[in-house]
């Protein structure tokens, strides 16, 4: 029991005199002001500081040169590039600002704003027209040939060949066989609605065709000349 | 006697009104039927009209000197074209009769377009763009000549639109062309020759033939392209999922297309692409229901981020998502040099019952995605913002590779900014200083979004 607590205070004593070298280390730093407000860097500097914006800017591309935390010229031209890039004053010099967009330092207290729309801007229309003729098309095709039946209606609406809206390529006359015989006017089912929806996000497993059709039905001769790309479920898709 | 009277009388009654009924179904079909053609006829008649002013307005073009207040005319082609290429393609013809003579409505517009940004912006007509004029002003004027001559017919009463209905029925079912939309397949074959054109704007034909950088050419083997289709997914629950390719897609990133079955029972099929050379998958789209939301759109991110960095694809910012179904798609797009890239986008849709990444599409990243030689801004921000609305709130500015519609990369100035309350994207052009685009910012309670 003794000795521990013997050696307790010998922790005690040590943890008092390693706070207090710190504290006075500490005073040393804060009241240093040369040594505090040294944090500018410019051609000749070197130290850990350089070291972190040599490696910043070689992260970014920037710099080219080795990570040494000598600020040569090389490290110069580096940060006017830098600063060029993000609008700072082009001086090779990396002062208060170029440090904050290198992210060395944290931006002071910036005013906050809120973001806000009043415009009334959707997508409702488009969805529910893809889908009616995912519904009418493509009822019973994996999800994937559902996505790509509304993939190639979008790419109608941006090719040349074909009406520039969504509305006039679906309702182009013979275009759709669901839409002419109003096959297209079924109840909606979520599948078909969220295929319309990943469509109109980007998703296009046909990667830009213009066509589908069922190979096991009977379609005119001409549609075979197109260049076929893939086949998903049942349907063919060409550009 | 009087039993058959009454019989007769009966039978009579009945006939007379079964006739008027069918009388009066007959006026109806033919009501409907003088409806439907009329909106043909008009189709028809509005679209002489349209050709015939964009002839008049080309050779107009070809007189003047390209002056800024020549951009009128130029307008003006562009608004008759669009207009022409709506009649065409309401009339009841197939698109294989059609296609290319939409085509040129939409080149010559469209180049019309672009020819009245460039004059505005102080641009001359080069020799080169002179001789495309002329020739879409020949070809015009042919289109123009061609359609009259039908009109002639249609008023002898030798050809009518309306049998065009019938007759694109026939066609569909038989494939052979009847005489009445032989006229209209006369003038689409005598587009083809109309030479391929090449401009800065979105239906330029070179644009046809963009090629991806974003691959290395390693060749991927089938079994290959298997394996990195199933490390790759966001697998729920380590489902033990049947891998097979069930065939090879030639679009513009050749791939192959795998599909993944989950075990007997269990719903949710996923299916995707994966390039043929360079080992890298195009996109994949599951089909699993997606549940109540549990997840909030930041743990969303982060797992999109994660999802992201794991596969390799490092220093990605998030630039707009939206959430619909219980499913947030994020779009995210690499930075270079602090610059971001904005054509070389990823797009990945996050399920929000449980997180699991369910679509994955690259195809942007995979096209464009390279190292650039970005040059050093020639202008400062504050010179930039300078060029924006004065009324306009600057919140911030940073630097952006933009793509233009033509498949060209503008390097820009992003300033967002805010006016009446709404939230601007301004792109100022880095090296002109000239504003390349505007977008605004949507931000609806489960997106936001650029438009």
């Amino acid at each position: 029991m003794t000795w521990s607590d013997h050696t307790n205070r010998k922790w005690k004593i040590g943890i008092s005199i390693a706070s207090l070298v710190v504290f006075f280390f500490a005073c040393f730093l804060l009241c240093n002001p040369a040594y505090a407000e040294d944090t500018t860097l410019y051609w000749g500097s070197s130290g850990s500081k350089v070291r972190a914006v040599q490696q910043k800017l070689k992260d970014w591309g920037y710099y080219k040169g080795d990570v040494d935390g000598y600020y040569s010229g090389n490290t110069a031209a580096a940060v006017r590039k830098f600063q060029a890039r993000h609008g700072i004053a082009v001086d090779g010099v990396v002062g208060t600002s170029t440090r904050i967009a290198l992210g060395l330092e944290t931006i002071p207290k910036k005013v906050t704003y809120t973001t806000s729309s009043n415009g009334f801007v959707s997508n409702q229309d488009s969805v529910n027209l893809l889908a009616r003729v995912i519904m009418g098309e493509a009822a019973d095709e994996p999800y994937a040939g559902k996505v790509a039946v509304g993939a190639v209606m979008l790419n109608r609406s941006r090719n040349s060949q074909f009406p520039n809206t969504l509305a006039g390529v679906v309702y182009q006359p013979h275009a759709f066989e669901s839409v002419t015989n109003g096959q297209y006017n079924r109840t909606l089912d979520p599948e078909a609605i969220r295929a319309a929806q990943d469509a109109l996000s980007g998703y296009d497993p046909t990667g830009g065709c213009l066509f589908f059709w069922n190979p096991s039905k009977p379609v005119s001769a001409w549609i075979w000349s197109r260049a076929v790309v893939t086949q998903i479920g049942n349907h063919v898709f060409a550009h | 006697m009087k039993r058959w009277g009454v019989t007769a009388l009966i039978s009579v009654l009945i006939l007379s009104a079964v006739g008027f009924w069918g009388y009066k179904e007959y006026r109806d079909k033919i009501m409907l039927e003088t409806y439907v053609n009329n909106r043909y006829q008009m189709s028809f008649y509005n679209l002489i009209s349209r050709v015939q002013n964009m002839e008049v307005l080309l050779a107009k073009s070809l007189a003047v000197a390209g002056e800024p207040e020549d951009t009128m005319i130029f307008s003006e082609i562009w608004l008759q074209s669009e207009g022409a290429r709506e009649n065409l393609t309401q009339l009841p013809l197939t698109s294989n009769v059609v296609g290319r003579t939409a085509k040129f409505l939409t080149q010559a517009g469209d180049y019309a377009r672009v020819m009245s940004r460039d004059i505005n912006t102080g641009g001359e007509l080069s020799d080169k763009e002179y001789q495309t004029l002329s020739s879409l002003y020949k070809q015009a004027e042919q289109l123009n000549r061609e359609l009259h001559n039908m009109e002639t017919k249609v008023a002898d009463g030798k050809l009518s639109i309306s049998e065009l209905t019938q007759a694109a029925k026939q066609e569909l079912k038989k494939g052979n062309t009847t005489n009445a939309s032989a006229d209209f397949q006369s003038i689409n074959r005598d587009m083809q020759s109309f030479p391929t054109l090449i401009y800065d704007g979105p239906f330029s034909d070179h644009l046809d033939r963009a090629q991806p950088v974003g691959l290395a050419n390693k060749p991927t083997s089938a079994d290959e392209a298997r394996n990195i289709m199933r490390q790759f997914i966001d697998t729920e629950q380590d489902k033990d999922y049947r891998v097979q390719v069930t065939g090879r897609v030639r679009e513009k990133i050749p791939s192959y297309q795998i599909e993944l079955l989950p075990p007997q029972g269990t719903a949710g099929r996923i299916m995707g692409n994966v390039s043929e050379r360079g080992d890298k998958v195009v996109w994949y789209l599951g089909s699993r229901a997606v549940g109540t939301p549990k997840i909030t759109l930041e743990q969303a991110q982060t797992k999109a981020q994660q999802f992201l960095e794991s596969r390799g694809y490092k220093d990605l910012v998030a630039i707009y998502h939206q959430t619909q179904n219980g499913m947030t798609v994020f779009n995210f797009a690499p930075r270079q040099e602090g610059v971001i890239l904005y054509p070389d986008q990823v797009k990945v849709t996050v399920a929000m019952d449980n997180g699991q990444v369910i679509g994955f599409d690259a195809r942007g990243y995979l096209m464009a995605h390279k190292q650039r030689d970005i040059p050093n801004p020639k202008i400062t921000a504050a010179e930039a913002r300078k060029k924006i609305n004065k009324r306009m709130e600057v919140i911030g500015s940073r630097l952006a590779i933009i793509p233009t519609d033509a498949g060209q990369e503008r390097f820009s100035y992003e300033i967002t900014g805010q006016l009446n309350g709404e939230t601007y994207l301004v792109y100022v052009n880095a090296v002109t200083g000239k504003t390349d685009q505007v977008l605004k910012l949507i931000l609806a309670p489960n997106a936001t979004l650029t438009m």
